[in-house]
């Protein structure tokens, strides 16, 4: 159904109360719209039936039909992967200057600690590509596409703590309760492909310390949008999508019978009180009754050929890491999913992070390094979009005990390293520049309310424009402040 | 008898009278084409109201005469002098008050000239008739009674075209008929395209004239430059030329356009306002274009957001309400037959950006079911389309003759199809297609041969195909010197040891 008729035909209190004091129809109603204002007169009609998203169509041509988006989950330690700070090594075990740290405040971990002393990377990093990006000895796979993506290493936020932090980022807001991304991108722009959910997400296992930081559903929420835009997320054992298969003895018409029926019920329940939600349901069940097909399908990588497992390696023959989830959300750009998020988590090493970060960085610098050759390819990678990051940096000084060979680090918003990939993003960029510590942004400082504004960018939308009426607010991905395109790091 | 003669005397200098001020009126240029808000505009207005009036008496005069000539010294005899003074009367009343309009209204345009001198004949033609009644012979007066009919009618519709335009009898004529005519057939109207508008003309002109012109004309001549003309913008003035094609950093023209504001050189100088940050940009992708003096907005090469934006801002004011509306009406009817197809098939169709008139395919949710026939449906709207991504579909080798309609694509997906690939040389008649995209297709090794014809290439993917070896790929290489052939051995290879790598066998 035409997204602007069905919004129109929703019998929500507002609209009834509109008819009552003014007596307006569905005519005057639909001019109130986002895109079909003055239609009858604009030479740019809405999508009038070409959109699956509530935009009419894009705000402009976009560069990313799809993205894959590769949390890492718990912030990764910008200072032994990409920003390399070469003169920490003769201030090891000296304490950080008050002129960097300047105040800022810290979390409860370290701001009991009598004194801030700097670790330097124990890893070797070395220059690759013809970009010459610095790259650390954890990460040879990633060392070798850095032509392929631009590595910010300039990135900012104001949250210090996980959870607001990562709630920050996926839905702009450190408040939970808001949409996220991807839920914003299936709202916006709808579906690629009806039989298959817009916006998945995949959880993968890891390899680091394994008590991590907690994941949230409402990290790929919808908010308050309509709840079939919320992410589907994909178990990666048994079936994909619980309760998915028939029961046994029941077949397909039979199910198809059923669900006809309680479409006319809750058709009845919505025509009585007109909540949305209802048809929000609606939509979810028949949802469901295709990916019953459709699912099977997706997962199912038996068809994969050998050289794709080379690819990706060898993990991605084992269900559930981040390889084999590299794998599916590539198979499921290719069928027309939208956008797909990837959670690695086990990213926090406040302690023992040489013993940790290594086996992180394995689980996720192959794949990374698949998943980009795969797309490139497949002439895919033009645009689909490919974001890799966590929610903040990690400090160069150390927490808990400092030795030659062990170290920990707390976390650290003022800088962190993220990069991102295809889909009109230049390759071989690096954008931004931190002090020698890594602790402030001395150039190109991003947001990552810049970064969600560019990857709207990039699917051809203005992030000003996409946004949701909601308790009075205008609500929007980047909310109310300013946010700038980094046109630095696009083609 | 004395009496009689006494007013056919009188009749006779009256009208020699009158012929002597018309004749002063026809050779006057009264009109100056200034409006004028005095009374004779006030009265000019009752033009259309008076000249009624002499076509109807005349028309009866014309009875009379004819029933006069059948019975001589009947009732409608003695009529005539009347009639004939009265129409006398109201045609000078005619010639004055359209005298007083088209000087009152300020119109002097060649049709309302024309217009005006043959109401002052006809008037002249009138008061002779008034005068020749008098005579005894009547032969003169019949002449000058038919001339004066011929004039009449030529006049009124003169009048007529300048109040209604010229075609406004002939508009609705059936066909036969305005072929008879020798006029114009109507065809089919094509609408106007923001396509179609030529850069320098109707973009780049205006803004000289706007901004430019008035220093920069044959007369003034500012630094010796003239941008009247497009020559003028060739040929530059004291500092060279201002215009370089393809080179915007040695056009001074944009140069001083984008110095500081207050910088001496700046232009426009003084207070004038200057360019606006689109028509800047506008100038530039012209000159970076090539600055070509009669290419088309859909001619030139990729335009930037903002030029767009500009491009169509100009184009919006450029088109009357009419056109306007046909536009928009035709593009709804586009997106409505689009939408049903989309429908109907389960095909994704969407425009490429808000009110765009190019649309991409995609077939993601309906590939198994996509096929040749499918395809060749959607040939009437071939035009509409400037991506298709049909991977994985049941195309086959005769479905890309479909395809080779698809005149405006730029992008193709045809990979994990089942194409042997015999007969892609068909695609070499669509000039825009930049990228196409074969990856893990069933290509025949032969396909080589077609592909080689594809010369438009910029980008051709053929990662698992059968056209990787290297043999193959030098071949196609050599044959589209411009396209960028990727294969997968040359794609982030790795090394061996990369190969092995399993974080979960180490830890």
């Amino acid at each position: 159904m035409d997204p602007i008729e069905h919004y129109v035909n929703l019998e929500t209190r507002r609209k009834f109360l509109g008819k009552l004091a003014m007596g307006f129809g569905s005519a005057a109603m639909s001019s109130l719209l986002p895109g079909s204002a003055s239609a009858a007169t604009s030479l740019n009609p809405p999508g009038q039936g070409l959109s699956n998203g509530m935009l009419g169509a894009t705000h402009f041509a976009p560069k990313a039909k799809r993205g894959i988006y590769l949390f890492m989950s718990g912030a990764p330690s910008q200072l032994d992967m990409f920003d390399y700070k070469p003169r920490m090594t003769d201030l090891f075990d000296t304490d950080l200057p008050e002129s960097i740290r300047n105040g800022q405040r810290l979390t409860t971990m370290t701001s009991g600690q009598s004194r801030f002393p700097i670790a330097p990377s124990i890893y070797d990093f070395q220059q690759y590509g013809k970009s010459g990006a610095w790259v650390s000895e954890l990460l040879p796979n990633t060392a070798s596409i850095v032509d392929d993506i631009a590595i910010i290493k300039s990135m900012w936020t104001e949250a210090i703590n996980h959870d607001p932090a990562i709630t920050y980022i996926q839905t702009g807001n450190q408040i939970p309760g808001r949409p996220s991304l991807g839920a914003w991108l299936s709202y916006g722009l709808g579906s690629l492909n009806a039989n298959l959910p817009t916006f998945v997400v995949l959880n993968s296992t890891w390899t680091g310390r394994q008590e991590a930081q907690a994941l949230f559903t409402r990290l790929w929420g919808a908010g308050p949008l309509p709840s079939q835009h919320q992410g589907v997320a994909l178990r990666s054992d048994g079936d994909p999508v619980l309760y998915l298969s028939n029961p046994h003895g029941v077949s397909g018409d039979i199910r198809r019978l059923m669900l006809d029926g309680v479409s006319e019920m809750n058709e009845d329940i919505f025509h009585e009180f007109g909540d949305p939600e209802t048809h929000a349901r609606i939509s979810q069940y028949e949802m469901a009754f295709r990916m019953q097909s459709s699912v099977p399908e997706l997962t199912d990588l038996s068809d994969e050929p050998e050289y794709i497992f080379d690819l990706y390696g060898p993990d991605s023959r084992v269900s559930g890491t981040f390889a084999y989830n590299c794998l599916m959300a590539r198979r499921m750009a290719e069928k027309g999913v939208r956008f797909s998020q990837i959670f690695h988590r086990g990213w926090d090493q406040h302690g023992a992070l040489p013993k940790d970060l290594p086996n992180q960085c394995r689980d996720v610098d192959r794949a990374c390094y698949g998943l980009i050759t795969d797309l490139k390819q497949r002439g895919m990678y033009d645009d689909t979009l490919v974001v890799w990051g966590g929610e903040f940096g990690r400090t160069v000084y150390c927490q808990g005990e400092l030795t030659q060979t062990n170290y920990g680090r707390d976390h650290h918003p003022r800088c962190y390293t993220m990069w991102m990939g295809g889909a009109g993003v230049k390759g071989g960029v690096v954008y931004g520049e931190t002090d020698e510590f890594s602790y402030n942004i001395t150039k190109d400082p991003v947001h990552i309310r810049d970064l969600n504004a560019t990857i709207l960018n990039q699917f051809g939308v203005d992030h000003q424009q996409l946004n949701f009426q909601h308790q009075g607010l205008d609500l929007k991905l980047t909310g109310v402040e300013e946010a700038h395109i980094v046109k630095g790091v696009l083609a | 008898m004395a009496e009689k003669k006494g007013s056919i005397l009188a009749v006779q200098l009256l009208g020699a009278l009158c012929m002597m001020v018309l004749w002063w009126l026809s050779g006057s240029s009264i009109l100056d084409g200034e409006p004028q808000d005095t009374v004779w505009r006030f009265f000019g207005r009752f033009h259309p109201v008076v000249l009624h009036l002499p076509i109807g008496m005349f028309f009866m005069l014309l009875v009379l005469e004819i029933v006069d000539l059948r019975r001589p010294e009947s009732e409608a005899s003695e009529l005539i002098p009347l009639v004939l003074g009265i129409t006398i009367g109201v045609t000078l009343l005619a010639v004055a008050t359209g005298t007083m309009l088209a000087y009152g209204e300020g119109a002097n345009e060649p049709l309302v000239q024309d217009h005006m001198r043959n109401g002052v004949w006809l008037a002249m033609g009138m008061v002779m008739l008034g005068v020749l009644r008098t005579l005894p012979s009547r032969g003169t007066y019949y002449l000058v009674l038919i001339a004066t009919g011929a004039l009449m009618f030529l006049t009124s519709h003169q009048g007529g075209s300048i109040t209604h335009g010229r075609d406004f009898l002939t508009e609705y004529a059936p066909e036969p008929l305005r072929r008879l005519l020798g006029l114009e057939v109507e065809e089919e109207v094509q609408a106007i395209r923001v396509e179609d508008l030529v850069v320098f003309d109707h973009l780049v002109q205006p803004i000289m004239e706007q901004n430019c012109v008035s220093c920069h004309n044959p007369d003034k001549l500012k630094g010796e430059l003239n941008l009247e003309t497009f020559a003028g913008h060739l040929a530059g003035g004291e500092l060279g030329p201002a215009v370089v094609p393809f080179d915007v950093d040695a056009s001074e023209l944009l140069f001083r356009v984008t110095l500081p504001d207050d910088d001496e050189e700046f232009m426009p100088p003084d207070e004038k306002p200057p360019l606006t940050d689109d028509e800047i940009g506008l100038l530039a992708w012209w000159i970076e274009q090539g600055a070509s003096v009669d290419q088309t907005v859909g001619a030139l090469g990729p335009i930037p957001t903002q030029v767009d934006d500009y491009v169509m801002t100009v184009f919006e004011q450029m088109i009357t309400p009419e056109e306007r509306e046909r536009l928009v009406e035709a593009q709804r009817e586009l997106y409505a037959t689009l939408a049903a197809i989309r429908a109907e098939h389960g095909i994704l169709i969407q425009p490429i950006e808000a009110g765009a008139d190019e649309f991409t395919i995609e077939t993601h949710a309906v590939r198994k079911a996509f096929d040749d026939a499918m395809l060749h449906r959607l040939e009437p709207y071939a035009r509409s389309f400037v991506a298709a991504d049909l991977s994985g579909t049941r195309l086959t080798d005769d479905g890309v003759s479909s395809l080779s309609k698809f005149v405006r694509l730029q992008t193709l997906n045809l990979s994990r199809t089942e194409l042997v690939g015999s007969t892609l040389g068909q695609l070499s008649v669509l000039p825009d297609l930049g990228s196409l995209n074969l990856y893990g297709a069933t290509l025949d090794t032969a396909a080589v041969d077609q592909l080689v014809q594809l010369t438009q290439l910029k980008q051709l993917f053929l990662s698992q195909t059968p056209l990787e070896d290297a043999e193959t790929l030098e071949r196609l290489r050599q044959a589209l010197p411009d396209c960028d052939v990727q294969a997968t051995a040359e794609i982030n290879p790795l090394t061996e040891a990369d190969k092995s790598a399993s974080s979960y066998e180490s830890s």
